[in-house]
Protein backbone atom coordinates (compact mmCIF):
# COMPACT_ATOMS: atom_id res chain seq x y z
CA UNK A 1 0.00 0.00 0.00
CA UNK A 2 2.69 2.28 1.17
CA UNK A 3 4.75 1.43 -2.09
CA UNK A 4 1.85 2.05 -4.39
CA UNK A 5 1.14 5.58 -3.39
CA UNK A 6 5.12 6.36 -3.28
CA UNK A 7 5.06 5.19 -6.80
CA UNK A 8 2.18 7.13 -7.94
CA UNK A 9 3.10 9.86 -5.92
CA UNK A 10 7.22 10.00 -6.93
CA UNK A 11 7.07 12.02 -10.22
CA UNK A 12 5.03 14.96 -9.10
CA UNK A 13 7.67 14.70 -5.76
CA UNK A 14 10.72 14.91 -8.52
CA UNK A 15 8.84 17.64 -10.09
CA UNK A 16 8.68 19.55 -7.14
CA UNK A 17 12.27 19.16 -5.85
CA UNK A 18 12.94 20.44 -9.00
CA UNK A 19 11.32 23.26 -8.95
CA UNK A 20 12.65 25.24 -5.51
CA UNK A 21 16.21 24.80 -7.09
CA UNK A 22 15.07 27.55 -9.61
CA UNK A 23 11.99 29.55 -8.10
CA UNK A 24 14.02 29.92 -4.27
CA UNK A 25 17.79 30.97 -6.51
CA UNK A 26 17.63 34.64 -4.56
CA UNK A 27 17.43 33.62 -0.99
CA UNK A 28 20.89 31.89 -2.30
CA UNK A 29 22.05 35.15 -3.28
CA UNK A 30 24.11 36.45 0.18
CA UNK A 31 25.35 32.72 0.63
CA UNK A 32 27.17 33.36 -3.34
CA UNK A 33 27.93 36.64 -2.52
CA UNK A 34 30.02 35.32 0.95
CA UNK A 35 31.37 32.50 -1.23
CA UNK A 36 32.63 34.33 -4.07
CA UNK A 37 34.50 37.08 -1.82
CA UNK A 38 35.52 35.08 1.28
CA UNK A 39 33.07 37.01 3.49
CA UNK A 40 33.02 35.99 7.20
CA UNK A 41 29.82 35.11 7.19
CA UNK A 42 26.28 35.76 4.46
CA UNK A 43 25.61 39.59 3.78
CA UNK A 44 21.99 41.09 5.27
CA UNK A 45 19.33 42.28 3.26
CA UNK A 46 19.87 45.89 3.64
CA UNK A 47 23.04 45.71 1.32
CA UNK A 48 20.86 45.52 -1.59
CA UNK A 49 17.08 46.13 -0.29
CA UNK A 50 15.38 48.79 1.07
CA UNK A 51 12.52 47.47 3.42
CA UNK A 52 11.15 44.08 2.91
CA UNK A 53 13.00 42.51 0.50
CA UNK A 54 11.09 41.75 -2.75
CA UNK A 55 10.91 42.53 -6.05
CA UNK A 56 11.56 46.55 -6.33
CA UNK A 57 13.39 47.09 -3.71
CA UNK A 58 16.93 46.27 -5.02
CA UNK A 59 17.21 50.40 -4.89
CA UNK A 60 20.53 50.99 -2.40
CA UNK A 61 23.65 52.27 -3.83
CA UNK A 62 25.25 49.15 -3.87
CA UNK A 63 21.80 47.49 -5.09
CA UNK A 64 21.58 49.95 -7.94
CA UNK A 65 25.51 49.40 -8.92
CA UNK A 66 24.98 45.80 -9.18
CA UNK A 67 22.12 46.24 -11.53
CA UNK A 68 23.51 48.71 -13.84
CA UNK A 69 26.45 45.68 -13.93
CA UNK A 70 23.83 42.86 -15.32
CA UNK A 71 22.40 41.41 -12.05
CA UNK A 72 19.48 39.69 -13.23
CA UNK A 73 16.45 38.64 -10.61
CA UNK A 74 17.05 34.78 -9.75
CA UNK A 75 20.27 34.77 -12.10
CA UNK A 76 23.28 33.56 -9.68
CA UNK A 77 25.60 33.95 -12.95
CA UNK A 78 24.67 37.33 -13.36
CA UNK A 79 25.08 38.16 -9.72
CA UNK A 80 28.60 36.06 -9.82
CA UNK A 81 29.27 38.11 -13.21
CA UNK A 82 28.62 41.76 -11.57
CA UNK A 83 30.67 41.28 -8.30
CA UNK A 84 33.59 40.53 -11.01
CA UNK A 85 32.65 43.74 -12.77
CA UNK A 86 32.20 45.97 -9.84
CA UNK A 87 35.63 44.64 -8.20
CA UNK A 88 37.37 45.32 -12.03
CA UNK A 89 35.89 48.57 -12.17
CA UNK A 90 36.74 49.85 -8.46
CA UNK A 91 33.20 51.04 -8.52
CA UNK A 92 32.79 52.70 -5.10
CA UNK A 93 28.76 53.89 -4.75
CA UNK A 94 28.78 55.40 -2.13
CA UNK A 95 31.79 58.09 -3.04
CA UNK A 96 33.40 57.55 0.06
CA UNK A 97 37.14 56.54 -1.81
CA UNK A 98 36.89 53.16 -0.91
CA UNK A 99 36.03 50.75 -3.20
CA UNK A 100 32.69 48.46 -2.84
CA UNK A 101 33.98 45.42 -2.53
CA UNK A 102 37.02 46.18 -0.81
CA UNK A 103 34.72 47.89 1.85
CA UNK A 104 32.07 44.18 1.72
CA UNK A 105 35.53 42.46 2.60
CA UNK A 106 36.47 44.07 5.36
CA UNK A 107 32.93 43.80 6.89
CA UNK A 108 32.26 47.71 6.12
CA UNK A 109 29.02 49.19 4.58
CA UNK A 110 29.57 50.35 0.65
CA UNK A 111 26.01 52.03 1.05
CA UNK A 112 26.85 54.72 3.42
CA UNK A 113 30.06 56.70 4.62
CA UNK A 114 31.95 55.16 7.69
CA UNK A 115 30.62 57.00 11.04
CA UNK A 116 27.04 57.89 9.39
CA UNK A 117 23.84 57.76 11.17
CA UNK A 118 21.90 55.19 10.11
CA UNK A 119 24.34 52.64 10.51
CA UNK A 120 23.43 49.13 10.12
CA UNK A 121 25.70 45.70 9.73
CA UNK A 122 25.72 44.41 6.45
CA UNK A 123 27.14 40.86 7.70
CA UNK A 124 24.96 38.72 9.46
CA UNK A 125 26.17 37.30 12.89
CA UNK A 126 27.76 33.51 13.01
CA UNK A 127 28.87 31.31 15.48
CA UNK A 128 31.49 28.82 15.11
CA UNK A 129 34.63 28.84 14.13
CA UNK A 130 33.95 26.56 10.64
CA UNK A 131 31.30 25.34 9.01
CA UNK A 132 32.40 22.00 8.18
CA UNK A 133 35.32 21.62 10.90
CA UNK A 134 35.88 20.75 14.18
CA UNK A 135 39.24 19.92 13.07
CA UNK A 136 40.25 22.34 16.01
CA UNK A 137 38.01 20.21 18.57
CA UNK A 138 39.23 16.72 16.54
CA UNK A 139 42.45 17.85 17.44
CA UNK A 140 42.13 18.55 21.07
CA UNK A 141 39.79 15.33 21.72
CA UNK A 142 43.06 13.58 20.26
CA UNK A 143 45.38 15.31 22.73
CA UNK A 144 43.00 14.40 25.62
CA UNK A 145 43.23 10.72 24.90
CA UNK A 146 46.40 10.68 23.86
CA UNK A 147 47.64 12.10 27.47
CA UNK A 148 44.71 9.64 29.09
CA UNK A 149 46.47 6.52 27.50
CA UNK A 150 49.67 8.22 28.83
CA UNK A 151 48.82 7.73 32.14
CA UNK A 152 47.39 4.60 31.95
CA UNK A 153 50.83 2.77 30.45
CA UNK A 154 52.71 4.58 33.95
CA UNK A 155 50.15 2.30 35.66
CA UNK A 156 47.72 3.61 38.43
CA UNK A 157 49.01 6.48 40.68
CA UNK A 158 50.66 6.10 43.88
CA UNK A 159 49.55 9.30 45.90
CA UNK A 160 47.14 12.14 44.99
CA UNK A 161 46.86 15.33 46.98
CA UNK A 162 43.63 17.05 46.81
CA UNK A 163 43.52 20.73 46.30
CA UNK B 1 36.97 22.24 55.30
CA UNK B 2 35.67 19.65 57.40
CA UNK B 3 36.77 16.64 55.22
CA UNK B 4 39.91 14.10 55.59
CA UNK B 5 42.44 14.66 52.98
CA UNK B 6 44.65 12.20 53.94
CA UNK B 7 42.05 9.77 53.81
CA UNK B 8 40.60 10.90 50.76
CA UNK B 9 44.32 10.77 48.97
CA UNK B 10 44.51 7.20 50.47
CA UNK B 11 41.05 6.03 49.03
CA UNK B 12 41.39 8.03 45.52
CA UNK B 13 44.95 6.12 45.47
CA UNK B 14 43.22 2.44 45.04
CA UNK B 15 41.43 3.87 42.01
CA UNK B 16 42.13 1.00 39.76
CA UNK B 17 43.89 0.44 36.53
CA UNK B 18 41.99 0.77 33.14
CA UNK B 19 41.78 -1.36 30.52
CA UNK B 20 39.76 -1.75 27.44
CA UNK B 21 35.92 -1.59 28.46
CA UNK B 22 37.03 1.99 30.18
CA UNK B 23 38.09 3.28 26.66
CA UNK B 24 35.02 1.43 25.18
CA UNK B 25 32.45 3.75 27.90
CA UNK B 26 34.57 7.01 27.27
CA UNK B 27 33.41 6.21 23.56
CA UNK B 28 30.31 5.09 23.79
CA UNK B 29 29.10 8.20 26.04
CA UNK B 30 31.14 10.81 23.61
CA UNK B 31 28.67 9.86 21.46
CA UNK B 32 25.62 11.51 23.34
CA UNK B 33 24.82 14.79 24.02
CA UNK B 34 26.79 16.34 27.29
CA UNK B 35 28.03 20.33 31.96
CA UNK B 36 29.48 20.41 35.22
CA UNK B 37 27.49 21.78 38.17
CA UNK B 38 27.98 25.16 40.35
CA UNK B 39 26.55 24.56 43.74
CA UNK B 40 26.72 27.96 45.96
CA UNK B 41 24.61 26.14 48.20
CA UNK B 42 27.94 24.01 48.90
CA UNK B 43 27.53 27.36 51.45
CA UNK B 44 26.14 25.24 54.05
CA UNK B 45 29.10 23.15 54.38
CA UNK B 46 31.40 26.54 54.85
CA UNK B 47 32.65 26.28 51.64
CA UNK B 48 32.45 30.18 50.62
CA UNK B 49 35.28 30.00 47.98
CA UNK B 50 34.84 27.56 44.76
CA UNK B 51 38.71 26.22 44.35
CA UNK B 52 38.72 23.70 46.70
CA UNK B 53 36.10 21.58 44.69
CA UNK B 54 37.12 23.39 41.26
CA UNK B 55 39.45 24.02 38.72
CA UNK B 56 37.89 27.46 38.52
CA UNK B 57 38.24 29.46 41.05
CA UNK B 58 34.94 31.10 40.87
CA UNK B 59 32.89 27.59 40.67
CA UNK B 60 31.38 25.29 37.82
CA UNK B 61 33.07 23.58 35.66
CA UNK B 62 35.55 20.46 35.90
CA UNK B 63 35.89 18.93 39.76
CA UNK B 64 39.18 18.59 41.37
CA UNK B 65 39.75 15.55 43.20
CA UNK B 66 38.64 16.93 45.92
CA UNK B 67 35.58 18.39 44.74
CA UNK B 68 34.80 14.88 43.58
CA UNK B 69 35.83 13.28 46.77
CA UNK B 70 32.87 15.85 48.05
CA UNK B 71 30.40 14.75 45.58
CA UNK B 72 30.04 11.06 47.74
CA UNK B 73 31.18 12.96 51.15
CA UNK B 74 29.13 15.67 50.92
CA UNK B 75 26.49 15.62 47.72
CA UNK B 76 24.91 12.41 47.54
CA UNK B 77 22.66 10.51 49.39
CA UNK B 78 24.16 7.91 51.67
CA UNK B 79 22.75 4.92 51.41
CA UNK B 80 24.81 3.07 53.94
CA UNK B 81 24.92 5.06 57.17
CA UNK B 82 27.28 2.92 58.87
CA UNK B 83 30.15 4.26 56.57
CA UNK B 84 32.70 5.75 57.86
CA UNK B 85 33.05 9.09 58.09
CA UNK B 86 35.63 10.98 55.80
CA UNK B 87 36.07 7.77 53.69
CA UNK B 88 35.90 8.34 49.93
CA UNK B 89 35.00 5.09 47.53
CA UNK B 90 37.85 4.94 44.62
CA UNK B 91 34.74 4.91 42.35
CA UNK B 92 34.19 8.89 42.76
CA UNK B 93 37.07 9.14 40.44
CA UNK B 94 36.59 9.40 36.43
CA UNK B 95 34.23 7.03 34.63
CA UNK B 96 33.35 5.35 38.31
CA UNK B 97 37.73 4.88 38.68
CA UNK B 98 37.95 2.26 36.25
CA UNK B 99 40.44 4.69 33.96
CA UNK B 100 43.08 5.77 35.87
CA UNK B 101 44.18 9.42 34.41
CA UNK B 102 47.76 10.79 35.51
CA UNK B 103 47.97 12.61 38.49
CA UNK B 104 48.23 15.50 37.08
CA UNK B 105 45.07 15.29 34.61
CA UNK B 106 41.45 15.62 35.75
CA UNK B 107 38.89 14.29 33.22
CA UNK B 108 35.50 14.48 33.42
CA UNK B 109 32.06 13.41 31.43
CA UNK B 110 29.19 15.51 32.04
CA UNK B 111 25.77 14.97 30.66
CA UNK B 112 22.31 16.74 30.89
CA UNK B 113 19.26 16.03 29.29
CA UNK B 114 15.84 15.14 29.79
CA UNK B 115 12.15 16.29 28.72
CA UNK B 116 10.99 19.65 28.32
CA UNK B 117 7.08 20.64 28.95
CA UNK B 118 6.07 23.85 27.69
CA UNK B 119 2.45 25.28 28.39
CA UNK B 120 0.88 28.07 27.87
CA UNK B 121 -3.09 29.27 27.65
CA UNK B 122 -2.96 28.03 24.01
CA UNK B 123 -0.05 25.61 23.15
CA UNK B 124 1.44 22.72 24.78
CA UNK B 125 4.72 21.07 23.50
CA UNK B 126 6.57 18.40 25.19
CA UNK B 127 10.24 18.15 23.48
CA UNK B 128 13.32 15.87 24.39
CA UNK B 129 16.62 18.16 25.45
CA UNK B 130 20.03 17.87 25.84
CA UNK B 131 21.58 21.16 27.43
CA UNK B 132 24.77 19.56 28.49
CA UNK B 133 27.54 16.74 26.51
CA UNK B 134 30.97 17.59 27.22
CA UNK B 135 34.70 16.23 27.81
CA UNK B 136 35.91 17.76 30.10
CA UNK B 137 39.67 18.09 30.83
CA UNK B 138 41.60 19.93 33.22
CA UNK B 139 45.47 19.86 34.08
CA UNK B 140 47.05 20.82 37.59
CA UNK B 141 50.96 20.65 36.82
CA UNK B 142 52.82 22.74 38.85
CA UNK B 143 52.46 26.98 39.09
CA UNK B 144 50.54 25.53 35.60
CA UNK B 145 46.74 25.61 34.99
CA UNK B 146 44.69 24.63 31.91
CA UNK B 147 40.77 23.72 31.71
CA UNK B 148 38.59 23.17 28.55
CA UNK B 149 36.33 21.30 27.12
CA UNK B 150 34.28 19.95 24.02
CA UNK B 151 31.05 18.61 23.74
CA UNK B 152 28.00 18.03 21.22
CA UNK B 153 25.13 19.71 21.20
CA UNK B 154 22.19 18.43 19.01
CA UNK B 155 20.53 22.03 18.69
CA UNK B 156 21.03 26.06 20.68
CA UNK B 157 24.37 26.79 22.73
CA UNK B 158 25.30 28.96 19.54
CA UNK B 159 27.61 31.19 21.48
CA UNK B 160 29.66 28.00 22.45
CA UNK B 161 29.48 26.71 18.72
CA UNK B 162 33.12 25.22 17.06
CA UNK B 163 30.92 24.14 14.34
CA UNK B 164 28.07 26.48 11.83
CA UNK B 165 25.14 23.19 11.03
CA UNK B 166 22.30 24.43 11.61
CA UNK B 167 21.82 21.52 14.34
CA UNK B 168 24.19 18.83 15.72
CA UNK B 169 27.61 20.83 16.45
CA UNK B 170 30.44 20.92 18.55
CA UNK B 171 30.88 23.09 21.09
CA UNK B 172 33.57 24.23 23.25
CA UNK B 173 32.45 26.11 26.19
CA UNK B 174 35.39 27.09 28.13
CA UNK B 175 38.97 26.51 27.27
CA UNK B 176 42.15 28.85 29.11
CA UNK B 177 45.62 28.67 30.38
CA UNK B 178 46.97 30.01 33.80
CA UNK B 179 49.55 30.13 36.34
CA UNK B 180 49.13 29.96 40.00
CA UNK B 181 50.75 32.59 40.88
CA UNK B 182 50.57 32.01 45.08
CA UNK B 183 50.13 28.73 46.19
CA UNK B 184 46.24 28.90 44.85
CA UNK B 185 45.53 32.47 46.12
CA UNK B 186 46.22 34.14 43.16
CA UNK B 187 45.24 32.77 39.73
CA UNK B 188 46.24 34.84 36.01
CA UNK B 189 44.99 33.39 33.27
CA UNK B 190 44.00 34.24 29.30
CA UNK B 191 41.39 31.78 27.02
CA UNK B 192 37.46 31.27 26.90
CA UNK B 193 36.21 31.95 30.53
CA UNK B 194 32.93 31.90 32.45
CA UNK B 195 32.49 35.62 32.91
CA UNK B 196 32.37 36.32 36.85
CA UNK B 197 29.19 38.12 37.91
CA UNK B 198 26.69 37.49 40.59
CA UNK B 199 25.92 33.59 41.83
CA UNK B 200 27.24 31.00 39.74
CA UNK B 201 24.06 29.30 40.28
CA UNK B 202 22.94 25.80 38.11
CA UNK B 203 19.72 27.31 36.67
CA UNK B 204 21.02 29.17 33.23
CA UNK B 205 17.36 30.49 32.44
CA UNK B 206 17.19 32.10 35.54
CA UNK B 207 16.92 36.08 34.72
CA UNK B 208 19.48 37.20 36.33
CA UNK B 209 21.95 34.41 34.58
CA UNK B 210 20.27 34.56 31.35
CA UNK B 211 19.70 38.77 31.09
CA UNK B 212 23.30 39.47 32.17
CA UNK B 213 24.75 37.02 29.77
CA UNK B 214 26.85 35.07 32.47
CA UNK B 215 24.64 31.78 32.56
CA UNK B 216 27.52 28.40 32.76
CA UNK B 217 25.72 26.97 30.02
CA UNK B 218 27.25 29.40 27.29
CA UNK B 219 28.25 32.65 28.88
CA UNK B 220 32.00 32.33 28.46
CA UNK B 221 33.87 34.72 26.39
CA UNK B 222 37.39 35.47 25.33
CA UNK B 223 39.42 37.19 27.59
CA UNK B 224 42.26 37.70 30.36
CA UNK B 225 41.27 37.24 33.88
CA UNK B 226 42.45 37.25 37.19
CA UNK B 227 41.12 35.73 40.23
CA UNK B 228 42.48 36.52 43.87
CA UNK B 229 41.14 33.75 46.60
CA UNK B 230 41.62 34.06 50.31
CA UNK B 231 40.04 33.09 53.58
CA UNK B 232 37.00 35.71 53.55
CA UNK B 233 37.65 37.17 50.06
CA UNK B 234 36.90 35.92 46.60
CA UNK B 235 37.60 38.33 43.85
CA UNK B 236 37.30 37.27 39.73
CA UNK B 237 38.21 40.26 37.27
CA UNK B 238 38.28 39.41 33.91
CA UNK B 239 38.95 41.77 30.76
CA UNK B 240 36.83 40.17 27.74
CA UNK B 241 37.72 40.69 23.88
CA UNK B 242 34.57 39.07 22.71
CA UNK B 243 33.14 35.85 21.91
CA UNK B 244 35.83 34.82 19.13
CA UNK B 245 33.89 32.13 18.09
CA UNK B 246 31.38 34.65 17.18
CA UNK B 247 32.25 36.54 13.62
CA UNK B 248 32.28 39.00 12.14
CA UNK B 249 34.23 41.04 14.59
CA UNK B 250 31.89 43.78 14.76
CA UNK B 251 29.63 41.91 16.45
CA UNK B 252 32.42 40.78 19.57
CA UNK B 253 31.34 42.77 22.87
CA UNK B 254 34.79 44.23 24.36
CA UNK B 255 34.71 45.15 28.21
CA UNK B 256 35.64 43.57 31.98
CA UNK B 257 33.59 41.65 34.07
CA UNK B 258 34.26 41.12 37.82
CA UNK B 259 32.95 40.06 41.40
CA UNK B 260 33.72 40.48 44.80
CA UNK B 261 32.77 37.87 47.57
CA UNK B 262 33.34 38.74 51.15
CA UNK B 263 32.62 36.14 53.99
CA UNK B 264 30.35 37.43 56.69
CA UNK B 265 31.25 34.72 59.21
CA UNK B 266 31.30 31.04 58.68
CA UNK B 267 27.97 30.66 57.26
CA UNK B 268 27.38 33.84 55.15
CA UNK B 269 28.70 36.11 52.08
CA UNK B 270 27.90 39.38 50.62
CA UNK B 271 29.03 40.38 46.95
CA UNK B 272 29.25 42.64 44.60
CA UNK B 273 29.16 42.45 40.78
CA UNK B 274 30.07 44.71 37.66
CA UNK B 275 29.77 43.94 33.98
CA UNK B 276 30.38 47.00 31.20
CA UNK B 277 30.65 45.97 27.67
CA UNK B 278 30.19 47.57 24.18
CA UNK B 279 29.92 45.74 20.55
CA UNK B 280 29.73 47.90 17.60
CA UNK B 281 26.70 45.98 16.64
CA UNK B 282 24.38 44.09 19.44
CA UNK B 283 24.63 40.66 18.02
CA UNK B 284 20.51 40.18 19.09
CA UNK B 285 19.21 43.50 18.23
CA UNK B 286 21.48 44.84 15.36
CA UNK B 287 21.62 48.08 16.77
CA UNK B 288 25.15 50.34 16.66
CA UNK B 289 27.81 50.99 19.35
CA UNK B 290 25.92 49.11 21.99
CA UNK B 291 27.08 49.60 25.92
CA UNK B 292 25.42 47.02 28.21
CA UNK B 293 25.87 47.05 31.68
CA UNK B 294 24.70 45.49 34.98
CA UNK B 295 25.61 46.21 38.54
CA UNK B 296 24.80 44.74 41.11
CA UNK B 297 24.17 42.51 44.55
CA UNK B 298 24.16 38.78 45.61
CA UNK B 299 24.50 37.04 48.81
CA UNK B 300 24.44 33.66 50.63
CA UNK B 301 23.46 32.08 53.52
CA UNK B 302 23.05 29.08 55.65
CA UNK B 303 20.80 29.98 58.70
CA UNK B 304 20.19 26.63 60.12
CA UNK B 305 21.76 23.10 59.11
CA UNK B 306 19.22 22.07 55.90
CA UNK B 307 18.07 25.68 54.62
CA UNK B 308 20.26 27.97 52.56
CA UNK B 309 18.88 31.20 51.15
CA UNK B 310 20.22 32.95 48.42
CA UNK B 311 19.84 36.24 46.29
CA UNK B 312 20.87 38.30 43.85
CA UNK B 313 19.70 41.87 41.94
CA UNK B 314 21.39 43.61 39.19
CA UNK B 315 20.76 47.22 37.95
CA UNK B 316 20.74 46.77 34.21
CA UNK B 317 21.68 49.19 31.13
CA UNK B 318 21.44 48.81 27.70
CA UNK B 319 22.28 52.08 26.11
CA UNK B 320 22.60 51.88 21.42
CA UNK B 321 24.40 54.95 20.00
CA UNK B 322 21.59 57.21 18.68
CA UNK B 323 18.98 54.76 20.67
CA UNK B 324 16.87 55.16 23.58
CA UNK B 325 18.35 53.62 27.14
CA UNK B 326 17.12 50.83 28.52
CA UNK B 327 17.44 50.99 32.36
CA UNK B 328 15.93 47.51 34.27
CA UNK B 329 16.08 45.75 36.93
CA UNK B 330 16.56 41.63 37.34
CA UNK B 331 16.48 40.08 40.35
CA UNK B 332 16.28 36.30 42.48
CA UNK B 333 15.97 34.77 46.09
CA UNK B 334 16.19 31.31 46.33
CA UNK B 335 15.49 28.74 49.24
CA UNK B 336 16.82 25.28 49.26
CA UNK B 337 16.27 23.02 51.84
CA UNK B 338 17.80 19.67 52.32
CA UNK B 339 15.67 17.34 53.83
CA UNK B 340 18.58 14.45 53.84
CA UNK B 341 21.77 14.64 52.55
CA UNK B 342 21.52 14.22 48.44
CA UNK B 343 17.80 15.23 48.64
CA UNK B 344 16.90 19.18 47.89
CA UNK B 345 13.79 21.37 47.25
CA UNK B 346 14.35 24.61 45.63
CA UNK B 347 11.70 27.73 45.92
CA UNK B 348 13.13 30.96 43.54
CA UNK B 349 11.28 33.75 42.90
CA UNK B 350 12.41 36.19 40.12
CA UNK B 351 11.77 39.41 38.56
CA UNK B 352 12.57 41.03 35.38
CA UNK B 353 12.13 44.97 34.73
CA UNK B 354 12.61 46.47 32.10
CA UNK B 355 11.01 49.59 30.19
CA UNK B 356 9.39 46.85 27.49
CA UNK B 357 8.95 43.73 29.93
CA UNK B 358 7.81 43.18 33.18
CA UNK B 359 8.01 39.61 34.34
CA UNK B 360 7.53 37.58 37.53
CA UNK B 361 8.32 33.96 38.27
CA UNK B 362 8.55 31.38 40.38
CA UNK B 363 10.16 28.16 40.89
CA UNK B 364 9.68 25.02 42.54
CA UNK B 365 12.29 21.97 42.09
CA UNK B 366 13.76 18.81 43.37
CA UNK B 367 17.07 17.85 43.33
CA UNK B 368 18.04 13.98 44.21
CA UNK B 369 21.79 13.51 44.13
CA UNK B 370 21.12 9.39 44.36
CA UNK B 371 25.05 9.06 43.75
CA UNK B 372 28.07 10.66 43.82
CA UNK B 373 27.91 10.77 39.37
CA UNK B 374 24.34 11.20 38.88
CA UNK B 375 21.37 13.57 39.94
CA UNK B 376 17.65 13.55 39.13
CA UNK B 377 15.99 17.00 39.10
CA UNK B 378 12.55 18.73 38.09
CA UNK B 379 11.94 21.99 37.83
CA UNK B 380 8.58 23.28 37.81
CA UNK B 381 8.56 27.30 36.61
CA UNK B 382 5.38 29.53 36.20
CA UNK B 383 6.24 32.87 34.42
CA UNK B 384 4.22 35.67 33.75
CA UNK B 385 5.35 38.42 31.07
CA UNK B 386 4.43 41.38 29.87
CA UNK B 387 5.37 43.43 26.82
CA UNK B 388 3.45 46.10 25.75
CA UNK B 389 0.38 43.32 25.27
CA UNK B 390 -1.38 41.33 27.36
CA UNK B 391 0.16 39.53 29.95
CA UNK B 392 1.16 35.73 28.79
CA UNK B 393 1.40 33.09 31.42
CA UNK B 394 3.64 30.21 30.92
CA UNK B 395 4.26 27.03 32.60
CA UNK B 396 7.66 25.11 32.12
CA UNK B 397 7.85 21.38 33.42
CA UNK B 398 11.99 19.94 33.24
CA UNK B 399 13.10 16.56 34.12
CA UNK B 400 16.68 16.02 33.70
CA UNK B 401 19.21 13.81 34.61
CA UNK B 402 22.30 14.74 35.34
CA UNK B 403 25.84 12.81 35.24
CA UNK B 404 28.97 13.77 36.31
CA UNK B 405 31.12 11.00 35.41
Amino acid sequence: MTHSVWTRLRPWGLLLGLAPGTALATPNFPGVIETELGLPSAPLCPLCHQGTPMVGTVVTPFGSSMRQNGLVLLDEDSLRAALAALEQQGVDSDGDGTPDISELRAGEDPNREPGKPGEVPLLEPRYGCSSTGGGIATAALLLLLTLMRGGQRRGPRSSLTPS
Amino acid sequence: MRTAPALLSAALARAAFAGAPGWLALLVLLALPLRAEAYPWMIRHHYTNCGSCHVDPSGAGILTPYGRAQSELLLAMRWRPGSAEGEVSPSTGFLFGVVSPPEWLNLAISFRGGALLNRTPTTTAVRPIQMVGDLRGAVIFEQLRASGSIGFASRDALPALLTSRPDNNLVAREYWLGVDLAEGMLLLRAGRILLPFGLRNVEHTSWVRSVTGTDINTGQQHGLGVAFNTEGIRADLMGIVGNLQLRPDYYRERGYSGSFELRLGEDATLGVSSLMTQARYDVTTLQPFFLRQAHGLFARWAPTGPLVLMGEVDALLWLPQGGEGNVGVVGMVQADVELVQGLHVFGTGEVLSQPTLLGVGAWLSVAWFFNPHAELRIDSTLRRTESGGPPTTALTVLGQLHLNL
